[in-house]
């Protein structure tokens, strides 16, 4: 078995390695201008293996099990070479925790029949919601994961997801939903009825009129902002290699009355799992405590030059990247908002343009937002075009108050939440 | 490797597509980081990926495996999934897709240069980044070849093999608690004498300097402007603004504006853009992911609208031979653009200061994003200058331009320097390596300030 035989190299050969194993199913379904386009079923699998030579360290990777032997020798020539001193070490077996949420069954048993069902319904929908069908993607994933490490530790894994982009039209103005869950309980209606809903409100957008510099953003556009200009800092091999513009900041007030804690073992949670991609038991970290920035996120490799333990956040995008830093499920909190302070006087966002180009390093951004409203007076009108600048660490210091709508956006679980601070043309 | 023509499903059994495509895909990529100093990152990468479509009863099919996969099953597979669906109006141009085998040779294989001398080069360059208040400094390197072996129910097959290189540079600098980062970077074609044709020390330098401005750059004003942007920045208009919005799949969805509006005015009349697969750029291919040979094409010709882009499939209603069909690895084919670019005009660049009088001069992008649905798109530019009275003044940072890309196109002045550069444009999830050019443009439009 090739398996054996790399292991038995590698075992020869390197200090230290870790194969991780990914092999997975994808179904899909596909619709366009109101019709159904496609079905897509597909397997793969890949694996990625890390060696750490006298300190170095080699990565390499390969979509075929036929490969993995020269994956093998291709990583440890590597680590030979590698003169970082990053190599130092893997995580050792450990207890995890029983996360609940994360495999469901009837995901595994979703049939190409059933999406063209799920196609079909989504259609129907568009159509007593008087709107039209743009785009529309369902998807349905089973993933297995297997890791081993020279330390002995195994760790095995399955999970699943479904999720939906519905994006409709309604006159002059476009908008999107999308939603994702762990088990088989998504309501395909539902999100095509919410998409319907902001596109007939964004029609007839208008220009923003008067000074409002109050700002009510989406979960959906928490996540887009969070993620690209202020998870970045949380990262530990950020914090070390001076990229971070926290680094400094540990037991300072960033953001009175907030509360982040990442949080790998959230039940059904989008990134929650029983140990992360290299090993370590999934934990929950309280990054910022009541405005507080008490934690950083660390994996093994940053946990060990940063002195302290990895708080199980290394991460892979697939099987052929390297694992790096980056949050699980962020769970945000903050006081919530009385109905009066929530609802007036703000331009509530539902999703971002552009959230990718804005700059982690200074923290600042300058977005556009999409299916804006100015609510005022207790009326919500739409507004065509509006630019939303400034720095985050600002914002932080000017969020006021979260309602109870939590959903989880990708990395994000949160509610609507309100803030001051930005600066708003349009 | 087996040949994909043995795949083909003959008299052994009755194939139940109307038409039916295999893609084989391959790829193999080195990246080395150095970081402060330091090697970060070595790792190797190999992957290939089968995608076969199906088209039955007017409905696709698609069904995915690895490099080993069982290409006929994957094939019986893809019809029998296509067979689920009610009859549909799928279709695909029956086109003369290529007949090419080609193997795109850099001048100097990277291949051929060992790894300890890679690491030195690029070592060597990162220090040359390192200044006072530079607090981090970074150089990350790769090297890939992709290959593709393509073949569709006519029977015709085709392979290219097609090698990309390229360095990015950043620095980040650091003064009184404020952080600013700036990056350069070169993306080509080709293989090691990406070293010889690019003085990347000067570049580094260049870097920093950048990075070290910035601390004392102040934030852009807002509101509506006239604006001068630079090559890098007008690329990225031309492609999130205008070429998003003639991808055919997204008209065909009712998701451009610029649907049914071929032979309207729709900009300046200085306005000429294309979109061209045989240039050398980083979005070069000699035939697209559905077997079509690359063949340049007109969008907007004196300010005219004159052309879509499409795939196969959208070409079948939009007309044209398709030529923009793209999938990432095995993922089902999107519509695409290659090396979109806007051909030079008559404005020098002075002239288009002076032109501009007051306003903003915005330089580099840090990439964009669209609605082409509403006709509306978000950049973002690396770093500006104020214009006063016609000549340069403050510097600013961290602009951004919106706006509404049909206005910003009616008031566009086309400068003279035509310059390209490379990208990875992503689109359903799906990336794609592609360039876009330009020379300086004059236009107006919503800068992201105080």
């Amino acid at each position: 078995m090739m398996l054996d035989k790399v292991l038995g190299y590698l075992e020869k050969e390197a200090d230290d390695y870790e194969i991780y194993m990914e092999r997975g199913k994808k179904l899909e379904i596909t619709l366009e201008a109101g019709e159904i386009k496609h079905i897509s079923r597909g397997k793969m699998e890949g694996y990625g293996i890390r060696a750490i030579v006298n300190r170095g360290i080699g990565f390499s990777s390969s979509s075929s099990q036929n490969d993995l032997l020269s994956a093998g020798r291709m990583a440890v020539s590597l680590a030979k070479i590698d003169d970082s001193k990053n190599g130092v070490g893997f995580p050792v077996p450990s207890k995890y925790p029983d996360v609940k949420g994360i495999y469901d069954r009837k995901i595994e048993e979703i049939t190409p029949e059933d999406l063209h069902e799920y196609g079909r319904e989504i259609l129907l929908t568009c159509e007593e919601e008087g709107v039209e069908l743009l785009y529309c993607e369902v998807v349905s994933e089973i993933q297995d994961v297997k890791l081993i490490n020279s330390n002995g530790l195994v760790a095995e894994e399955r999970g699943t997801v479904i999720g939906v982009l519905v994006e409709v039209k309604y006159g002059d103005a476009t908008a999107y939903e999308f939603e994702s869950s762990r088990k088989k309980d998504i309501e395909f209606s539902t999100i095509t009825g919410k998409s319907a809903e902001i596109a007939r409100e964004s029609s007839g957008g208008g220009e923003i009129d008067g000074e409002i510099n109050d700002v009510i953003l989406s979960p959906h556009a928490v996540n887009s902002l969070f993620s690209n200009v202020l998870y970045p800092a949380f990262s530990g091999e950020a914090v070390i290699k001076g990229r971070s513009p926290l680094s400094d900041k540990l037991s300072e007030e960033i953001s009175p009355g907030l509360t982040l804690t990442d949080d790998g073992t959230y039940e059904r949670g989008l990134f929650s799992s029983s140990f992360d991609d290299e090993g370590t038991p999934e934990q929950k970290t309280p990054i910022i405590k009541n405005g507080i920035l008490e934690n950083f996120l660390y994996d093994f490799t940053y946990g060990m030059k940063a002195k302290t333990e990895s708080s199980g956040n290394s991460f892979r995008e697939n099987y052929s990247s390297q694992p790096y830093i980056k949050p699980t499920n962020v769970i945000v909190e903050h006081e919530d908002c009385t109905r009066d302070v929530f609802y007036d006087k703000a331009i509530y966002v539902h999703t971002f343009i552009g959230a990718h180009t804005a700059n982690a390093v200074s923290g600042d951004f300058s977005l556009e937002g999409r299916n804006a409203f100015i609510i005022r007076n207790g009326e919500r009108r739409p507004v065509k075009s509006v630019m939303l600048y400034g720095n985050i660490y600002e914002i932080l210091k000017r969020i006021e108050c979260s309602d109870r709508n939590i959903r989880q956006s990708e990395n994000t679980v949160t509610g609507n939440l309100r803030a001051g601070g930005f600066r708003i043309s349009g | 490797m087996v040949s994909l023509l043995e795949c083909h499903l003959h008299s052994d059994r009755m194939a139940k597509a109307e038409f039916y495509d295999i893609r084989r895909i391959h790829g193999k990529s080195l990246s080395i980081t150095i970081e402060n100093g330091k090697v970060e990152n070595f790792s190797y990468k190999t992957g290939g990926a089968i995608g076969v479509r199906a088209l039955v009863n007017g409905r696709w099919g698609y069904a995915r495996g690895n490099s080993e996969s069982d290409i006929k099953k994957l094939l019986q597979d893809a019809e029998s999934i296509a067979s689920i669906l009610e009859r549909g109006n799928g279709k695909i141009k029956e086109v003369k897709t290529a007949e090419t085998r080609i193997r795109v040779k850099p001048e100097e294989e990277p291949a051929d240069i060992d790894i300890e001398t890679k690491v030195k080069i690029l070592k060597d360059i990162e220090k040359t980044l390192k200044k006072d208040e530079i607090i981090n400094t970074r150089v990350i390197y790769f090297e890939n070849i992709r290959t593709l072996e393509y073949t569709d129910s006519s029977g015709i097959e085709s392979f290219y093999s097609l090698p990309r290189i390229g360095v990015i540079l950043s620095s980040i600098a650091k003064r009184s608690g404020l952080m600013q980062q700036y990056s350069k970077r070169r993306f080509e074609i080709g293989g090691f004498e990406i070293f010889k044709k690019n003085d990347f020390y000067r570049m580094a330098e260049e870097t920093s300097d950048i990075a070290l401005k910035l601390l004392d750059a102040s934030s852009p004003p807002g509101g509506k402007m006239k604006v001068v942007l630079d090559p890098g920045l007008a690329g990225v208009f031309v492609h999130e603004a205008l070429g998003h919005a003639v991808e055919g799949d997204l008209i065909l969805q009712g998701n451009s504006i610029l649907r049914g509006r071929k032979g309207e005015i729709i900009a300046s009349e200085e306005v000429n853009v294309f979109d061209d697969p045989g240039l050398r750029e980083y979005g070069f291919y000699p035939f697209d992911d559905e077997g079509v040979p690359s063949e340049k094409r007109g969008i907007i010709k004196d300010g005219t609208l004159v052309g879509y882009l499409n795939s196969r499939e959208t070409a079948v209603e939009l007309g044209g031979d398709g030529g923009n069909g793209r999938g990432e690895g095995s993922n089902p084919i999107l519509v695409r653009m290659s090396n979109t670019f806007m051909s030079e005009g008559d404005w020098r660049f002075e002239e288009l200061l002076e032109y501009v009088k007051n306003g903003i001069y915005l330089v580099g992008s840090r990439g964009g994003q669209t609605s082409p649905g509403d006709g509306v798109f978000q950049f973002h530019a690396e770093y500006g200058y104020i214009v006063k009275n016609g000549e340069l003044d403050n510097m600013v940072r961290d602009v951004s331009l919106s706006g509404l890309t049909l206005e910003l196109l009616k008031h566009i002045k086309v400068g003279k320097d035509l310059k390209f550069n490379p990208g990875i444009c992503g689109k359903n999830g799906q990336s794609v390596p592609v360039s876009d050019g330009a020379p300086h443009i004059a236009t107006i439009a919503l800068v992201g300030g105080a």
